[in-house]
């Protein structure tokens, strides 16, 4: 780390610091300490066009130039306070990209049998539609678990205002007529697994609320093996078809 | 990052003039500070957050002159960690669960496996707060809670109430532990 | 487990679908009573029973075999909302005194028939 050395180094020489703060606000190669500046190296060095085309002189270039000479720190690097601030942003930018936009997480658990695999599916998340917006019945959901800390995937069966089973139906076996229903209640959405022998679902825990849904599963990745959109198995039928 | 320099390097081709040395000063700026965006949403979504309260459910705790002025209490919310160690009396913040986009601050009256006295909307007279579910209440008569939407679960918890910042003469912290209890409420041994 | 919700008989949907989830009677084109067979489009939706033949290897054959369930989309004034009408389908209240019904009720039962020896489909992890 011999760039950060030398920071420190002129950090501590006497009068350095007023110098190095001062500046901070107006100087625009300060600029590269945002999160975007993780630039391969091999791209065209900044400070170099920059400081060809600055000609605003009252702005302590002399230092970067200097610095430049002598070989060793790129100028996106700066201070190493920066360099940490940069990290922070980074870090930040990212999460919420991740918590906000789309995620991947591994699942496993028989209880979404035939569509996912027991073990090393990666899901492909869309954090677009948490609190279940946009979800319609028969999507694959992510969710916080209501009675524990995990996160489960299921699939949506009822929205708010839709008539649900509230239990398994009997394999369509002479179930016609029996098992008790209910409407899903406002704001809550009702979420079983495709493997209904398997799966803890709303039929244990009754309806989930909308704002436990942490987003929407759009793929599945097996990795280095496999990528698969999940579609939506919902069909339009013509009747109960009897072939 | 490299659109900018495209932009820099072209805006400097056409010569030093005003107008781009504008612009370099505008996308500059822009992104010195945009860059802090992410991190304040970050920390106003996690750590802590200042926000007004509306409503006269927790009167007289929150809001006592509801009825009197449009004053707003501002809270400091407290969000890290918020989920774990709940307790009887803290007063939290969580997603409602009738509109995942409104956000609702009430009292934990029940922990779960207590058994709550209900008060009138509620069809049965006890209930019993089941695994991860906490029994919610606000302090003034006019609040809609548990009473109507039965426990909720604790994962909708967003936040803690832990400090009143705005009216000077009720600023400080909360001291939720000192709150009495409710009556009616059997408690389980946590 | 959230809120409190009654739960209501099977043959009691169609009289339960005319109230939405504010316990509102839902608003329809001319003020009509919604019938879930008439007024409702009929979709389908596969879930299974499946069970993992040797649970102590990693890749175990899995056996599944299908569930077919039924759902109605139907149109108020507020947008749409869907019944599931598994247990529904075929039952008395479906079949209407209409003049389409009869033969759909039919199809409905032989339709319960088929999902009796519902075909064993199997799948290897």
């Amino acid at each position: 780390m011999p760039s950060l050395t030398y920071n420190f180094r002129r950090l501590l020489r006497p009068g350095a610091l007023p110098r190095f703060v001062k500046p901070a606000i107006p100087s625009p190669k300060l600029s590269y300490s945002s999160p975007f500046s993780s630039s391969p190296p091999s791209s065209p060095p900044p400070s170099s066009t920059k400081a060809d085309s600055d000609p605003s002189p009252n702005e302590p270039n002399g230092d970067t130039k200097d610095r430049h000479k002598a070989g060793s720190a790129p100028s996106w690097l700066g201070h190493p306070f920066r360099v940490i601030l940069a990290t922070l942003k980074f870090v930040a930018f990212t999460h919420l990209l991740w918590e906000y936009v789309i995620s991947m997480a591994p699942a496993s658990g028989p209880s979404m049998l035939p569509t996912f695999e027991v073990l090393g599916e990666w899901l492909l998340v869309s954090k677009l539609h948490r609190f279940g917006r946009d979800v319609a019945v028969g999507d694959v959901v992510a969710y916080n678990i209501p009675i524990n800390d995990e996160v489960g995937v299921k699939r949506v069966l009822g929205l708010p205002g839709d008539y649900v089973l509230m239990d398994t139906p009997d394999g369509g076996v002479g179930g016609a007529g029996s098992g008790s229903m209910i409407q899903v209640p406002k704001g809550h959405c009702w979420i079983v697994g495709d493997n209904l022998v398997a799966s803890r679902d709303s039929r244990y825990f009754g309806p989930v609320p909308l704002a436990l849904i942490r987003g929407k599963v759009i793929a599945t990745v097996r990795p280095f093996s496999e990528f698969r959109w999940i579609v939506n198995p919902l069909r339009k039928a013509d009747g109960p078809s009897d072939d | 990052m490299a659109a900018r320099w495209a932009w820099g390097s072209a805006a400097a081709g056409r010569g030093t003039g005003l107008r781009s040395r504008f612009f370099r000063h505008l996308s500059h700026y822009l992104i010195r500070y945009a860059t802090w965006i992410p991190p304040l949403i970050w920390f106003n979504a996690y750590v802590a957050e200042v926000t007004f309260i509306r409503g006269p459910s927790m009167y007289p705790f929150l809001n006592p002159h509801y009825n009197e002025s449009l004053r707003k209490d501002l809270c400091l919310v407290w969000k890290l960690y918020s989920q774990e160690g709940l307790r009887r009396g803290m007063v939290v913040t969580f997603r409602n669960p009738y509109d995942p986009n409104r956000t609702t601050v009430k009292r934990i009256v029940g922990l779960p496996g207590d058994v709550v006295k209900t008060k009138p909307p509620y069809p049965y007279e006890y209930a019993v707060v089941p695994e991860g579910h906490i029994w919610v209440e606000g302090d003034g008569d006019k609040s809609q809670d548990s009473n109507h939407y039965g426990p909720i679960s604790a994962r909708l918890v967003t936040g803690r109430i832990t400090h009143i910042l705005s009216p000077w003469d009720r600023a400080g912290r909360v001291r939720w532990w000192e709150h009495p209890l409710r009556a009616g409420v059997h408690r389980s041994a946590v | 487990m959230a809120p409190p919700c009654p739960n209501f008989p099977v043959r009691h949907l169609s009289t339960a679908a005319q109230v939405n989830e504010d316990g509102k009677m839902r608003k329809t084109d001319g003020g009509r009573r919604i019938d879930l067979a008439r007024d409702c489009e009929l979709f389908g939706l596969v879930q299974y029973e499946c069970i993992v033949r040797h649970p102590e290897l990693a890749d175990s054959p899995v056996q599944c075999w299908p569930v077919q369930r039924w759902f109605r989309r139907c149109q108020d004034k507020k947008g749409s909302f869907t019944a599931e009408t598994t247990a529904w389908e075929g039952t008395a209240s479906a079949i209407t005194p209409t003049e389409s019904a009869p033969s759909e009720g039919q199809g409905v039962h032989k339709s319960a028939t088929t999902l009796q020896t519902a075909a064993k489909s199997s799948k290897s992890v």
